[in-house]
Formats: structure tokens, sequence, C-alpha cells
């Protein structure tokens, strides 16, 4: 659902990451997203579940992904022989065959980026869920946890799995171990976690003076 | 809608790009994140430009080297990106084929002339094509990541198919290049900045 500038503003307007144009968001509901009148870019989203379930889902997505390094994720059968292979010996193998590179990049967009993601952002939600103290550092790892954001690639990563499994369906007998489905629930977990972690009340949470003192008000923008 | 369009840099002001609160211009650190303030970033044109162009050139030996080589009963196979394409074409399997094709030829190619047209543009723009060209740049920019699919299907085959004597398959050097190509697109879409687009709007 999509609202321009409506009669409830927010404390402080924003200017557009797209466009520059100085916007006031409206107070949204949960669920609603706010797009910049100039370019149409989406300024401000409030998700519907919010921050209790982007904690649960994230605490689950580090079980599931403990789960899945764990346990073995495809048994392959052809002519008589059968080959095991869990997640965590795919890196290690490109190593084997001379592509650190790879193995590493594997590595980080797969497993690291989005479990650190994750970290940190139980690291923010739980005080800020059970409304306690903010924990110290809180804005460098909320400013991490944005960086990182555009570097974690499950969901392009699932796809990928897919792909390459369908190649493989003809050629030899496929099938699936826990590694496997822990890894698709980890994705899952992780994509709607990400999708109902909403930055801008965790910004106000960890500085609120930085509202009150900012001199700028609504009135002479718009 | 017919507003005017009035932006923070014209107010004395900007926006910080990670928390998006409002500073004026002369603010050196955002006072909510201590993010290092800038109100365009810096030679931001410069850096897509460079970038834009490495990722052009690693484009080429991506196509060029064998993406990997299948080892089957003895017989070794090298294959390049366009080679599995057909082959998985002849095989009959139309959507994973596409998805290889859009993946790795499609998108990067037609990324990569986004960014060199939107980098290099410098004459003044309607609000409407402003409006096209900075959707243009959000898809690029929302395009980069699933590029990644061709890489990690071959690192998946390579790592899942290890049935040494029967069937073992080899990174080849393309998936070196490749990888790099990926990963300088997406730092190129994110050195340019998105306003230098709207800063080019004729002001009425």
């Amino acid at each position: 659902m999509n609202i321009d500038s409506s009669n409830e503003k927010d404390l402080t307007p924003i200017a557009c990451q797209r466009c520059d144009s100085i916007v006031d968001i409206p107070v949204l509901k949960a669920g609603e997203q706010a797009q910049c009148p100039t370019c149409s870019a989406p300024i401000a989203v409030r998700s519907l579940g919010g921050a209790g379930l982007s904690l649960a889902t994230a605490l689950a997505s580090l079980v599931m992904l403990l789960l899945a390094c764990r346990y073995p994720f495809l048994t392959l059968g052809s002519i008589g022989i059968t080959h095991e292979i869990s997640l965590i010996e795919v890196p290690e193998i490109l190593v084997e065959n001379g592509r650190p590179v790879i193995a590493v990049v594997f590595l980080l967009l797969t497993v690291v980026f989005p479990s650190i993601l994750m970290l940190l952002n139980i690291y923010l939600l739980v005080p800020y869920h059970f409304a306690i103290a903010v924990p110290p550092a809180a804005v460098v790892i909320l400013r991490w946890s944005h960086h990182l954001g555009h570097w974690s690639m499950v969901d392009v990563f699932v796809i990928s799995i897919l792909a390459s499994l369908s190649k493989l369906i003809g050629l030899a007998d496929l099938s699936f171990g826990v590694g496997f489905w822990a890894y698709m629930l980890f994705s899952v977990s992780v994509l709607v976690s990400l999708w109902h972690f909403d930055r801008p009340p965790l910004w106000r949470w960890i500085r609120p003076e930085a509202h009150l003192h900012s001199g700028i008000h609504a009135s002479t923008t718009v | 809608m017919n507003r005017v369009h009035r932006n923070a840099w014209e107010l004395g002001l900007q926006g910080c790009h990670v928390c998006n609160h409002l500073e004026s211009l002369n603010t050196e650190r955002c006072r909510r994140c201590s993010t290092l303030l800038r109100a365009r970033k810096p030679k931001s044109s410069q850096r897509a430009l460079a970038l834009t162009m490495t990722a052009t050139m690693l484009l080429v030996p991506a196509h060029l080297f064998p993406i990997m080589k299948v080892q089957r009963l003895g017989s070794g196979q090298e294959s390049t990106i366009i080679d599995g394409v057909i082959v998985l074409w002849h095989h009959g399997s139309y959507p994973i084929a596409s998805l290889i094709f859009m993946a790795s030829v499609v998108v990067p190619v037609w990324k990569l002339l986004a960014l060199f047209w939107l980098v290099l543009s410098r004459k003044e723009i309607t609000m409407e094509v402003a409006k096209k060209q900075s959707l243009l740049y959000r898809i690029s920019h929302m395009a980069g990541p699933w590029s990644m699919v061709d890489v990690f299907v071959v690192a998946m085959l390579v790592g899942l198919v290890q049935m040494v004597g029967v069937m073992q398959i080899y990174p080849g050097l393309a998936l070196v290049s490749f990888a790099a190509m990926v990963v300088t697109t997406m730092l190129a879409a994110n050195a340019f900045d998105e306003r230098v687009i709207w800063d080019r709007v004729i002001k009425k």
C-alpha cells in the first residue's frame, strides 16, 4: 500500500537517497510503505511482523545454519558408487582444485556475511525488543548491518542450488540430506528476518537526542 | 504529481546515506550514526567509470576461457559459459538454460551498458527522463547479485560431483574472471551516485 505525504507527519523530514528531494515521512501503519513523491522510490517501510518476528527468525536461521554445516547436504550415486558431501566441504574442494578465490567468495557470500548480519541484528534486536538499555557500540553495529545487507546472497544461492541440482538429476541419483533442508530453512529465515528488520525505529532508539537538536523543521520544506 | 522538486542541496542540507538523518551541508559527521557525510559521493563518476571499464575487460576472459571441465570415465571435456547454455538447451532444460543465459550474458552486458550510459551522460534532462534513468539505475543495482548464479552453480557442481574415477568436475579460469566481473560491477554501481542524475534536471 502506498501513501504520499499524508496529514500525519513524522518528527523529522529526510532527504530521499535517490533524488535528494526533501520529504516528510508520514506515520506508517504496520505493512505500509511510503514512496518519494518525486522519484517514487520507497523511502520508508514499516514491516508487518516487527522486531519480534525479525528476532525470532534471525535466531532460527543461526540454528538452521549450524545444522546445514554439520549434516550431509546431498548424496550422489552413480554406477554403484555413492558420494556424500556437506556444504562446508564445497569450499575445501574448490581450494584443492586450485580456486581459493572462488572458495573465499563462495564462503563469504553464502555463509559468512549472512550469518554475521544475523548476529549483528540479534545483538540489537534483543535489547530493543525487550526494552533494555542500548548496548555498547550499537551505532557501529547498525551501520555495518546496513553495509552487509547488499552482500549477503542467500536468495541467489538457493536459486543456484536448484539450478545445479537440475543439471545433476539426469547424471546421477540424488538424495537430499538434513543439511540441504536446513540450508533452505536458513535462507527463508534470513529473508523473513531482513524483510521485517526496520532500521529507522532502531536509529531513533539508539540516538533519540539527534532528533531533538537537529534544528531542521518540517515546515521549512514543503 | 506537480510538486516542485526541492532538493536538500539547494536548502543547504544533506541526508546521511547510511541512516537517512538530515544534516546541514557543513556538518562533517552524521550526529546519529557517525558516518562521514558527503553531499554527493566523492568522484562518483570517475570511480564508477573506472570500475565499469574493469568489469567490461573481465567479461572477455570470462567468456573465452572454459568455466569448467567435466571428466567422465577418463575423457575430459572443457566448456565455456556459452557451451554450457547450448548443451542445456539441447538437453531440453529450457528454463535452466534461459536462467544461466540471462544471468551470465544478458544481465551483465545490459548492466554494463546502462552504467556506461548513466556515468557518461552530462546533458540536462527533464523530470520524465530523470525518472526513467533513475529506474534503470535501480534495476541494474538490484540485478547485480543475481549474476552470481553462474559462479554458485559451478561451485556447487564442482563440490558435489567428486566421484573419483567415474565423474569429476573441475573449475575453470573463467570462473575467477566472471566472479571478479560481478563483484566489480556491483562496486561500480555502488560508487555511482544516483542523485547526480537528478542534479541534471532542468530547473524551471
